[in-house]
């Protein structure tokens, strides 16, 4: 992991966010700048916290890296290819290779599936159709996400679940596929304080198991030191630091980075 | 310090290997779906929601067993035992409703009306519905063109005026009971349309949404495996709404005497009594397809009170 190659590589990211003038003559409004000229990192294996605060361009720099955005400027390499070039088989491949998990795990399922319907999604686009099989594999993948019996599960509907249960059966379905890299968009922070140790525990368990390579997004710089090697800062669309863990804690060097340790409520 | 994770001691090294957390178990491993929730919202409905389904089924039985029930054939000339027309009879043991002024059968009409009004009202909002819903699926989450589209196209559904469109439309084609569910259809799908559209419109920017396409979902797929679900209570409204206008709308064509000529419905029957100019004092003739056409109405409007209690959570958990 120490001298791992980038998976991926990301060069002058900016991201504009422009309203539609509504006309076709009018110009359309800049209302915000998520991402300015963000160059970073991903190296293989490894866990990278994105801190920052609310606003600071975190979902949208994870939304780019997942495929779910295009950069207005700035290039990604994934696994040394740029990610706009691609298509067809390449592309299925990435999505499968690339899962996402979501804040807000009461809006990340959707109501009307069962546990199990959601969380053969992914193999069902990947093409397996069988349901011995989806059942198979759903239970595997429940159990790695430390739900178990199966059985209680895979029946039930979101609202018969705990927060708790529904994030972990989001986690079950990014990685039913056994992909590479797992986005984590703030998981935890929809949680109740009791439940956040167990899903942090639970990622740093699956990057062990399956060799992942995890994006750990957080506006809460306190939980990012046990998850995470390294640590990127932004700000303002702006990427202010990126270092390992120690490093971050001990001799933070921007002003903002500085700001957002002081921010955190100590032991004592 | 079970309240404060942010500290980095509160969790060992060696319980990262721990092999399973402690999770609870959801309390009702069985949960219900569509249809058990269908079920469940079937058996909690208010006495007026179930009158109101138990009367469409009793039409939809009616019409289902219509020549068995019918005394008398509603198109025949009856006679009276001296052998003379049986013309403007009030009810009697013979013809249970009277007769017309050409000494028809009024109950076996009123009988084989109902798949009349059965017919267009159910297929009709059959129509309505599935391209309202499929419509407003389309416009809302493709947005763009697609949705200028068909909401220009809405717009134009909206200001047409609806009998003079209807009298164009059955002098151009023919007085049909297909071309009144027709017209029905091509006025009546645009309300569904722009509801489901804008329901659309925010549950396409629901997190699961963007979840089932990190999954490799289509849009397509997302579409009508993870939207369409979620709108499907309100296409259900939509359906019982459109079969209460539906049984209006022919009723009222057929009172104008537009209607399929070949076809008997309750409309009809009332265009009848008022050309004979009978309507006036045969209270047998118009009184009971009138109840018929405003039971009918009630009744859909009260499953739709049941459907729309269903679609919206809030309004079932009083
Ligand atoms: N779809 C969008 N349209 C317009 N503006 C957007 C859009 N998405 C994000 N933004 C803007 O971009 C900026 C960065 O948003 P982003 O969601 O990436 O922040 P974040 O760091 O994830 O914040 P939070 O902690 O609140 O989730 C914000 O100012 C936001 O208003
Ligand atoms: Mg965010």
């Amino acid at each position: 992991m120490n001298d791992a190659k980038p998976l991926y590589d990301v060069r002058g990211l900016s991201r504009t966010f422009y309203a539609s003038g509504g006309l076709p003559w009018k110009q359309p409004r800049l209302i915000a700048k998520a991402l300015v000229d963000v160059d970073l990192q991903v190296m293989m294996g490894e866990i990278l916290g994105l801190a920052g605060e609310s606003g600071s361009g975190k979902t949208t720099l994870a939304e780019v890296l997942a495929g779910l955005q295009q950069p207005t400027s700035g290039t990604v390499h994934y696994d040394g290819r740029s990610m706009l070039t691609l298509r067809g088989n390449d592309w299925s491949q990435f999505r499968r290779e690339v899962q996402m998990i979501f804040q807000d795990p009461y809006e990340s399922l959707n109501p009307r599936h069962t546990t199990l319907r959601s969380i053969s999604e992914p193999l069902i686009n990947a093409g397996i159709r069988q349901q011995a099989e989806l059942v198979t594999c759903a239970t595997e993948a429940l159990a790695l996400a430390g739900l178990q019996p199966a059985e209680a599960f895979l029946q039930a509907y979101p609202h018969q679940l705990s927060g708790g249960q529904r994030q972990r059966i989001s986690i079950a379905r990014a990685i039913i596929l056994k992909p590479r890299v797992l986005i984590a968009d703030e998981p935890v922070s929809m949680l109740d304080v009791s439940l956040r140790a167990g899903i942090l525990k639970l990622l740093r368990r699956l990057r062990e198991t399956l060799g992942l390579t995890i994006l750990y997004i957080s506006h809460d710089l306190s939980t990012m030191s046990y998850v995470c090697d390294r640590i990127a800062v932004l700000h303002h669309g702006h990427l202010k630091e990126v270092g390992p863990v120690e490093e971050i804690f001990s001799a933070p060097r921007d002003p903002y980075t500085r700001e957002l340790l002081a921010a955190i409520p100590t032991l004592t | 310090m079970k309240n404060e994770p942010a500290s980095p001691k509160t969790i060992s090294e060696g319980a990262l290997v721990a092999p399973i957390d402690a999770v609870d178990v959801p309390h009702t491993a069985r949960g219900y779906g569509l249809v058990g929730g269908a079920w469940r919202g079937l058996r909690s409905l208010s006495l007026k929601q179930k009158l109101g389904f138990a009367i469409l089924l009793i039409y939809l039985v009616i019409a289902i067993a219509a020549p068995a029930l019918m005394t008398h054939d509603p198109w025949a000339i009856n006679r009276t035992e001296q052998g003379l027309t049986a013309r403007m009879e009030p009810p009697s043991s013979r013809h249970l409703l009277g007769t017309t002024d050409l000494g028809r059968d009024l109950f076996s009409q009123l009988i084989i009306g109902t798949r009349a009004t059965i017919i267009v009202g159910f297929l009709a909002a059959f129509c309505v519905t599935i391209i309202g819903t499929n419509m407003g699926l389309l416009s809302g989450y493709y947005g763009g063109w697609v949705d200028e589209i068909i909401m220009r196209v809405v717009d134009v559904a909206y200001v047409i005026p609806f009998v003079p469109f209807i009298i164009i439309l059955i002098s151009l084609l023919e007085p049909s009971l297909w071309n009144i569910i027709l017209a029905i259809i091509l006025l009546f799908w645009r309300s569904p349309t722009r509801v489901i559209r804008s329901q659309v419109l925010s549950l396409k920017t629901r997190p699961f949404v963007k979840a089932a396409r990190v999954s490799g979902a289509s849009d397509l797929r997302i579409l009508y495996t993870q939207i369409a679900p979620n709108i499907l209570p309100l296409s259900l409204l939509y359906m019982t709404i459109s079969v209460g206008w539906a049984v209006i709308t022919e009723a009222s064509v057929s009172f104008l005497g537009l209607g399929d000529p070949l076809v008997i419905s309750w409309g009809s029957m009332l265009n009848g009594a008022f050309l004979s100019g009978a309507a006036r004092h045969a209270w047998w003739w118009v009184v009971p397809p009138g109840i018929a056409i405003v039971l009918m109405v009630i009744a859909t409007f009260l499953v739709g009170e049941a459907a729309e209690e269903y679609a919206n959570p809030r309004l079932r958990e009083r």
